[in-house]
């Protein structure tokens, strides 16, 4: 199955990305704003390799990997700072605000694109879930 | 190559009502708090606005991985390689 390939290329993906990103940080006794720096590694890696292994044919994807290429590293990934909303109630322009590039999108787009990114990350979350379960395991 | 423009949506300009609701209604089997209803019975606003919740949902949980698995990082030294291996040979 394509899914299960994807899911395993993914894991593949995110591991090594981990380990990169953990080599490049200390490993004695970590105080709270090197814990703090080193989740943002991790969750760029985990961003970066859900958005290279979804591929450039997704708009979704380009749009992560400029962000996370491009973004100042001292604000916070993922997050945008809210604008007074106009139209509370525009349900399609919140997406377009959730979805990375989902503002140029048009509505088509945008749902497929959606769907697509919604699979992608649900994986991601699996796979960190795992990744964090196996290392508890290992640790206890 | 710009893949920004496909060529399947290029040659249907006009979006159909009907491309609409099936790709809503994809949208709803991807959501766990409305997959089981019955697609009538949800409006295509609850599904947008499920959907952004979900979204948003993950987004948390991929934060709160992030620092479980720095923490878990920092105050283990076991080997990492071995951990990374048994988790692919799975």
């Amino acid at each position: 199955m394509a899914n299960s390939k994807s899911a395993i290329t993914l894991l593949n993906s995110t591991s090594s990305r981990l380990c990169f990103a953990r080599t490049s940080a200390t490993f004695a006794s970590a105080p709270p704003d090197q814990l703090k720096r080193q989740s943002r590694r991790i969750k760029m890696a985990a961003y970066s390799s859900m958005a290279r292994v979804a591929g450039r044919r997704r708009a979704w994807a380009r749009a992560l990997l400029f962000r996370l290429h491009t973004r100042p590293r001292h604000k916070t990934l993922m997050r945008r700072k809210r604008r007074p909303s106009t139209s509370s109630d525009d349900m399609v322009g919140k997406l377009r605000r959730l979805l990375p590039g989902g503002e140029t999108m048009d509505v088509c787009t945008l749902l497929e694109e959606t769907a697509n990114y919604i699979h992608c990350l649900s994986t991601q979350v699996k796979v960190m879930k795992a990744i964090s379960n196996h290392h508890l395991s290992k640790v206890n | 190559m710009s893949g920004r423009s496909r060529s399947r949506q290029s040659s249907s300009v006009r979006i159909s009502d009907e491309q609409i609701t099936d790709l809503v209604h994809k949208l709803q089997q991807l959501l766990p708090e409305i997959r089981n209803r019955h697609s009538d019975k949800v409006s295509a606003a609850k599904v947008l606005q499920e959907t952004c919740n979900y979204i948003r949902s993950l987004h948390r949980e991929v934060d709160d991985l992030s620092e479980r698995l720095s923490e878990l990082l920092a105050t283990s030294d076991t080997a990492q390689a071995a951990i990374i291996r048994s988790l692919l040979t799975q």
